[in-house]
C-alpha cells in the first residue's frame, strides 16, 4: 500500500471499463459539476456561517451545563465546510476551480473566528498586535516596545505590512487587520495545496489541503491578528518554493527557486521568530533525509542526486544563518523569550516519572475544560489515527526508505514523524504550548501521508475509502479544533474573571474610556493584565509591569508600596492605579494577576481580601477618582506616599 | 495558439502583479510618513514578495484571480497618491482594474475558442469557478452582517456607574448615567488647606435647572453635597457642566456619582 505511486497516469482498467480518456469536450462535461452540487457549493458557506453565528447567540444565553451550541457549531462547519471540501478532493476538478475552492475553503475556516470578535480584537496577543499597529501607525516608526507582548517590538513585518494598508486606504486599523489576515489565511491554504502539488496530482493535492486545514492552530489561532498568522503563511510558501528548488531541472530554474527560498524565508524572519525557526528546523531535516536518501541510492547503484540537494541546502543554510543573525544583532531577548524547552521538557518529564515534592512539571490534557465528551474523545483519538496510518506507512514502507515518490514526499514523511513525536510533549506544561505551535508546520506533512494512503485506497476501494477518509477528515476537523482552543476563545459567553475572551466586560470598558478621556498629560497605569489589555489600548499609555517594581503589591499584599517603587512609578509617569472588585470574588482563570510567572514557586492565585483592596480608598497616596460596581480609579500622588509608609 | 493565448494570459497577469508591486512601492515611498531606510526596504520586500508569489501560481489560474488578489491594497494606495478620497478611489479602481482584466482575458478567450474549440468554452469550464466564488462572496457578506450583532463584551450584569471626575481646574463636563429621581451628589475633599468655602454651581445641559451650593469642607475633610436630581427627559444620560469657586485656584478631588438604584441603560 505505501509503496503505490499515485503520480502516474489513470490507467485504462483504473478509469473503469468502457470509459474513454478525458480529452476535449469530455473534460469539459466531466469538470462541470451538476446543478445540485453547483447550488450546494454556492449555499453551503453561507448556510454554514449562519449556523456558527446561531451557536454563537446560544452560547451567549446558555449556561455552563448546556453545550447544545457545540452541535450548532459543528453542523455550521460540517454544511459549510463539507461542499466545497467535497469538490477539493474530486478527482475531475479544473486546476483554476480548485484553487479557488482552496481559497473559499480558507475563508470559509476564517469565518468561526471572525464572528468570535468581528467589532475589535479580543484574544490577548490579537490586542498586543492591534495595539503595536496603532503604535507604527500613530507614531511612524517601526520597532515600539509593547508592554503587553514585549518580544513583538524585534518582529515587525505584520505591523509594517498592515501600517502601510491603514496609511494608505484610511480604513481602522481593525478592519485592515482582519482583512490582511483574511488574505495571509487563503495564501496560506494555497501554499499548502501548491507544495502537495510538487508531490502529488490535483486531487492528492486538495485532499492534503483538506488535511491540512483541520490543523489544531488553523481556525482560532492562526486567524488572530498576530505576527504568527503571517509567519506560518510565509513559511508554507517557502516550502513551496523550497521543493521547486529541489525538483528544478536547469541551474537558471534552481537559482529562481533558491532566491525565492532566501527572500521569503528573510521576511519570515523579521516577521516572526519561532515561524522561522521551525522553518529552519524543516529545511535542515529535508536536506538531512535527502542526503541519507542519496547515500542509501549510491549503496543501491542509483544516482544520488548531488547537486539537488546542494541547492536546497545552500538557502536552507542561509535562512538559518539569516534568523540567528537577525535574533544576534537586532532581537537578542528572543533567546530569553523562547526560554529552553528542550531543557524543561526534559525535566518535567523526570519530575512526571518521578514525582517531586512540588508536584510541578505534568498537566492533564482537558482538566476543568467545559467541552463536551465527544470533542474530548475526538481530541484524544486524533493524533493516534494519524500515529497508527503513519506507523503503517512506515512498515510498509521500510521506514520510508522504499517510498516513491516525487520531490520533498519522502520529507513530509518524516515531517510528519515529527508531529507525531510532539504529541507527547502536551503532556507537559513546557512542551505543550511548543507543541500545540508545531501542528501548524508539521500537519502539512501529516496532509502528505495521508493523502498518499487516500489516493492509493481509492485505486483500490473507493466505495470504502471514500467515506473512511470522509469520516478520519471529520474526527481530525473536531478532535484538533477541540485541542486547540479552549472554550471561552472558541465561544462568547457569561462573564469568567481572569480569562483572555471572556472577561471584559461593559463595565470596564467604559472605565477605561473615561480615564481615556480625562488622562491629562498621557500618564500610565498600574492595572492588572485583564483590564490592561484596555488601557494599553490607548495611545501613549504604558502599563506597569513587574519588571518596574513590586506592582503586585498593589493587589495581593498589605505591603504598603516602598519608597523606591513610587519613586520608579512617579518618574515613568505612572499616575494611576486600577483596581477591579471583582478581585475580591474569583481566582485569574489564567493563574495570573498581572503577568505570567509572577508568583514565587509554589504560591496560587486566590481571592483577594476585600481590606487589602479597601485600603486605598483611605490611602493618602491614592485619590479615588472613579468608581463604578466593578472598577475603582485612583489618582496616585507621590507627595502623601510617605504617610503610607510603614 | 493554445499555448500562446495561455502565454498572453500570464502575461497580462504578470504585467498588472508587476506594475501594482511597482506602483505601490512609489506610493508607500511617496506616502506612507515612516519610511526610514531600513523600514523601507522591509515593506519593499514584502510587497515584492507578495506579487511574485502570486505571480508564480501555475498558469492555469481563474481569469483575473492574481490582479483582483492585489487590486485592493494596491490600487487603493495608488487612489490615495492621486488625491481620490480612500473609499471612492477604491471602488473605482478596483472594479475598472477587474472589468479591464476581465474583459481582455475573454477576448483573448474568444479568440482562442474560434481556433481551438475543445481548449475553450470559458464560460463553460468557469461555472464551478464561478459558483464558488459566488459562494464565497455571499458568504463574506453574510458574516460580517452577522458578526456585527455578536457582542465581544462578556454578558455580565451592569448597573448603575458612579462617576467621578478629577479635575486640576474648578470646573469640568461630567457625563452621569442616572434614572430619574436620582440624587445627584457631589463630593467635595479639601485636602489643601484654604478657608475651604466652595460654591458648586451645577448647569444641566438641558437648561431646566441650574442650582448654585454652598457648603464649607474644613481641611483634611470631604463632605457629599446634594446638588439636584436627575430628570426623565433624557433618558439614562445626563451631562453637566459644574463650577466650583473657592479660595483656592483648585479642587483636589470633584466626585459626583448617582444613588445606587440601577439605571435601565440600553445598549449595554
Amino acid at each position: 500500500m505505501g509503496v503505490t505511486t499515485p503520480m502516474r497516469p489513470a490507467t485504462r482498467s483504473e478509469r473503469g471499463p468502457g470509459r474513454r480518456p478525458l480529452r476535449g469536450h469530455g473534460v469539459i462535461r466531466e469538470t462541470i459539476p451538476n446543478l445540485r452540487r453547483l447550488a450546494l457549493l454556492a449555499l453551503s458557506p453561507s448556510l454554514g456561517v449562519a449556523l456558527i453565528a446561531l451557536s454563537y447567540h446560544q452560547s451567549l444565553r446558555s449556561t455552563s451545563a448546556q453545550s447544545g451550541y457545540f452541535l450548532t457549531f459543528w453542523a455550521g462547519i460540517i454544511s459549510g465546510a463539507g461542499p466545497l471540501v467535497h469538490r477539493l478532493c474530486s478527482r475531475k476538478v479544473l486546476e483554476g476551480e480548485r484553487q479557488l475552492v482552496v481559497a473559499g475553503l480558507a475563508l470559509f475556516t476564517f469565518a468561526p473566528k471572525y464572528l468570535r470578535n468581528a467589532s475589535g480584537p479580543l484574544f490577548y496577543d490579537e490586542r498586543a498586535h492591534w495595539v503595536q499597529l496603532n503604535q507604527v501607525v500613530s507614531g511612524h516608526h517601526l520597532y515600539v516596545a509593547n508592554d503587553a507582548v514585549p518580544i513583538v517590538q524585534y518582529y515587525p513585518g505584520l505591523h509594517a505590512l498592515s501600517g502601510v494598508i491603514v496609511q494608505a486606504t484610511g480604513l481602522s486599523s481593525w478592519t485592515v487587520a482582519e482583512i490582511v489576515v483574511a488574505v495571509v489565511h487563503v495564501l496560506g491554504a494555497l501554499a499548502a495545496y501548491m507544495l502537495a502539488r510538487t508531490m502529488l496530482p490535483p486531487q492528492g493535492a486538495g485532499i492534503v489541503a483538506a488535511i491540512y486545514m483541520t490543523n489544531a492552530e488553523w481556525i482560532y489561532f492562526d486567524t488572530q491578528f498576530a505576527y504568527e498568522s503571517l509567519g506560518v503563511t510565509l513559511v508554507m510558501w517557502v516550502l513551496y518554493f523550497a521543493a521547486r528548488t529541489f525538483r528544478a531541472r536547469t541551474s537558471r530554474d534552481r537559482t529562481l527557486w533558491a532566491a525565492m527560498v532566501i527572500f521569503v524565508g528573510g521576511l519570515s524572519t523579521v516577521t516572526h521568530h519561532l515561524s522561522t525557526a521551525f522553518l529552519s528546523g524543516i529545511l535542515i531535516l529535508s536536506v538531512v533525509v535527502l542526503t541519507t536518501a542519496a547515500v542509501v541510492r549510491v549503496v543501491r547503484g542509483g544516482d544520488p542526486h548531488w547537486e539537488r540537494i546542494i541547492w536546497l541546502a545552500l538557502p536552507a543554510l542561509a535562512v538559518s544563518t539569516g534568523l540567528i543573525a537577525y535574533v544576534r544583532l537586532i532581537a537578542p531577548e528572543t533567546s530569553e523569550y523562547l526560554g529552553s524547552p528542550v531543557g524543561d521538557v526534559v525535566a518535567q518529564f523526570k519530575s512526571m516519572i518521578m514525582p517531586s515534592s512540588d508536584g510541578q512539571g505534568g498537566r492533564r490534557p482537558f482538566a476543568g475544560s467545559q467541552i463536551p465528551s465527544y470533542e474530548r474523545y475526538a481530541a484524544m483519538a486524533a493524533p493516534i489515527v494519524v500515529a497508527l496510518l503513519l506507523v503503517w506507512q512506515f512498515v510498509a514502507t521500510r521506514a520510508f526508505t522504499r517510498l516513491s515518490g516525487r520531490g520533498l514526499t519522502v520529507v513530509m514523511h518524516w515531517v510528519a514523524v515529527v508531529y507525531v513525536l510532539s504529541i507527547p510533549l502536551v503532556l507537559t506544561i513546557a512542551g505543550s504550548e511548543l507543541a500545540r505551535r508545531s501542528w501548524a508546520f508539521t500537519y502539512v506533512g501529516v496532509g502528505v501521508v495521508l493523502a498518499r494512503l487516500v489516493l492509493a485506497g481509492l485505486h483500490r476501494r473507493a466505495a470504502l475509502v471514500g467515506p473512511a477518509a470522509a469520516s478520519v477528515l471529520c474526527l481530525l476537523t473536531i478532535g484538533n479544533l477541540a485541542a486547540g482552543q479552549n472554550v471561552p476563545y472558541r465561544f462568547p459567553g457569561p462573564y469568567i474573571f481572569g480569562s483572555d475572551a471572556r472577561s471584559v466586560t461593559a463595565n470596564m470598558v467604559d472605565a477605561a474610556s473615561w480615564w481615556g478621556r480625562i488622562d491629562p498629560d498621557d500618564s500610565s497605569v498600574v492595572v492588572d493584565r485583564y483590564n490592561g489589555v484596555l488601557y494599553q489600548a490607548i495611545p501613549g499609555t504604558r502599563l506597569a509591569t513587574p519588571s518596574d517594581g513590586p506592582v503586585l503589591d498593589f493587589y495581593v499584599t498589605q505591603n504598603p508600596p516602598t519608597a523606591p517603587l513610587v519613586r520608579s512609578l512617579a518618574d515613568q509617569g505612572f499616575r494611576y492605579l486600577v483596581i477591579d472588585k471583582n478581585l475580591q470574588r474569583w481566582s485569574p482563570m489564567l493563574g495570573s494577576y498581572i503577568a505570567p510567572g509572577e508568583l514565587p514557586p509554589g504560591q496560587t492565585v486566590h481571592p483577594v481580601a476585600a481590606k487589602v483592596l479597601e485600603r486605598w480608598v483611605n490611602s493618602p497616596y491614592t485619590t479615588r477618582v472613579y468608581d463604578s460596581d466593578q472598577i475603582t480609579i485612583y489618582r496616585l500622588d507621590p507627595a502623601y506616599a510617605r504617610a503610607s509608609w510603614r | 495558439m493554445a499555448v500562446r493565448v495561455r502565454r498572453a494570459w500570464v502575461q497580462t497577469d504578470l504585467l498588472l502583479v508587476g506594475g501594482a508591486a511597482v506602483l505601490s512601492a512609489i506610493v508607500i515611498v511617496a506616502r506612507v510618513p515612516f519610511i526610514q531606510p531600513a523600514v523601507g526596504v522591509v515593506l519593499l520586500l514584502l510587497a515584492q514578495g507578495a506579487a511574485l508569489g502570486l505571480a508564480l501560481l501555475p498558469t492555469e489560474k481563474p481569469q483575473g484571480f492574481t490582479p483582483m488578489l492585489l487590486a485592493l491594497g494596491t490600487f487603493a494606495s495608488a487612489a490615495e497618491a492621486f488625491g481620490l478620497s480612500a473609499s471612492v478611489g477604491i471602488t473605482r479602481l478596483s472594479v475598472s482594474l477587474t472589468a479591464t482584466v476581465v474583459t481582455v482575458e475573454a477576448v483573448l478567450a474568444a479568440g482562442l475558442r474560434k481556433r481551438r474549440p475543445h481548449l475553450a468554452m470559458p464560460c463553460e469550464r468557469a461555472v464551478g469557478s464561478v459558483v464558488v466564488v459566488a459562494g464565497t462572496v455571499a458568504m463574506i457578506v453574510f458574516a460580517v452582517v452577522l458578526g456585527r450583532g455578536i457582542p465581544i463584551v462578556a454578558n455580565q450584569a451592569y448597573s448603575t456607574v458612579s462617576f467621578a471626575e478629577p479635575i486640576a481646574s474648578t470646573h469640568g463636563v461630567v457625563e452621569l448615567k442616572a434614572g430619574e429621581g436620582m440624587p445627584i451628589v457631589i463630593r467635595l475633599a479639601n485636602r489643601d488647606g484654604g478657608n475651604g468655602y466652595y460654591s458648586v454651581a451645577l448647569k444641566r445641559d438641558d437648561g431646566a435647572q441650574n442650582q448654585v451650593t454652598h457648603v464649607r469642607v474644613p481641611t483634611g475633610q470631604a463632605r457629599n453635597v446634594r446638588v439636584g436630581t436627575a430628570s426623565a427627559n433624557d433618558g439614562c444620560l445626563h451631562r453637566f457642566a459644574i463650577h466650583v469657586r473657592s479660595e483656592k485656584a483648585y479642587v483636589l478631588t470633584l466626585y459626583l456619582r448617582a444613588s445606587d438604584r440601577p439605571c435601565q441603560t440600553p445598549g449595554m
